[in-house]
């Protein structure tokens, strides 16, 4: 069995609900941290420091469950998507900004490294996207709830004759 | 009911659950974020009044009792600081002004210039704004942040 998958997911929902749980615990400065991107209106930027840290760690704690796995993984790969665009266009701008990934308090900027951790949440939400979507494609294919490739489910109900021989038994 | 439907009304659900414990939450934390308050965090830095590197030196050489603020975070400050500067970083300003006496500090200074790392850092510009919405009058940043202080030839800190 491959377990590349799971340990993918394990590590973005512990990625993810670290980094929810460093911005809640100050999400006023996290707010300013957003407005440093200069990209929101004031407003936008107060949703935003409001909601995002707790998108993540609900996001976190159902991968973690492994609780509607497809819906978390998009979503997650949607917020690391949208992190790496933000990212990349305060570089491109110049913008020498505290990048606010995991709160205010690590002192990490904008930069190449912000946007490699992006860019490598963003390919492993793909992944446990893909593992999921595969997963599902060959339980429906097969008919078996374990949905691995190559194994049939035996049918549910078993033949009349099936059932006369292994009652006599 | 069709697989993307599905997973389409789970996400929505994840959203809005989330957004309401976010909204909750922030309603019943002891420092909740103003929501819809342009004036609120979260605003634009205006551009504050700036100081060249070489006015700050001229004043600091006729005896003018400046106070140079370095906002920079720790990782940065370490690898070198001016050698006249209070160290607070800016994400940092407003517990140590409540909780340090730094007011009284500023208030006793004959004008205070804010610095950051650069001219693209808009950090001095937010600590600027916030002093004086405090009430400190003579308040710049430096104009090119740290870049420039090196630049400049005043007395530095390395490690």
């Amino acid at each position: 069995m491959n377990r590349a998958p799971i340990v993918a997911r394990l590590l973005l929902g512990a990625v993810l609900c670290a980094a929810g749980l460093m911005k809640v615990a100050d999400a006023w400065d996290f707010t300013q941290a957003i407005a440093n991107y200069r990209v929101l209106p004031p407003v936008g930027n107060q949703l935003l420091g409001v909601l995002l840290p707790w998108w993540e760690i609900v996001i976190g704690l159902f991968l973690l469950a492994g609780l509607w796995v497809r819906a978390s993984s998009i979503l997650s790969a949607v917020l690391f998507g949208a992190f790496a665009a933000a990212v990349s266009t305060a570089f491109l701008r110049g913008l020498d900004i505290d990048c606010g990934c995991f709160g205010t308090g690590m002192g990490g900027r904008v930069g190449l490294k912000a946007l490699a951790v992006d860019l490598a949440g963003l390919v492993l939400s793909l992944l446990v996207l893909w593992t999921e979507a595969r997963t599902e494609g060959n339980r429906a294919k097969t008919g078996n709830p374990e949905g691995r490739e190559g194994e049939v489910s035996p049918p549910v109900a078993l033949p009349r004759t099936a059932s006369r021989t292994l009652g006599r038994g | 009911m069709t697989s993307w439907v599905r997973e389409s009304c789970r996400v929505a659900i994840l959203l809005i659950g989330a957004s309401g414990a976010a909204l909750g939450m922030n309603a019943l934390s002891r420092r909740p974020v103003p929501l819809l308050d342009p004036a609120g965090p979260g605003s634009w830095a205006e551009r504050e009044r700036r100081m060249t590197v070489d006015d700050l030196g001229r004043e600091w050489s006729r005896g003018r009792p400046m106070v140079l603020l370095d906002v920079r975070s720790p990782d940065l400050t370490k690898k070198g600081r001016p050698r006249r500067c209070l160290q607070i970083p800016a994400v940092e300003f407003m517990r140590h002004y409540a909780s340090q006496n730094l007011s009284s500090v500023l208030t006793a200074a004959d004008g205070i210039v804010v610095m950051c790392g650069s001219d693209a850092c808009p950090q001095a510009d937010v600590v600027a704004a916030s002093l004086r919405r405090l009430g400190h009058r003579d308040v710049w940043v430096l104009q090119g942040g740290w870049e420039a202080y090196q630049d400049g030839g005043l007395e530095c800190v390395r490690p």
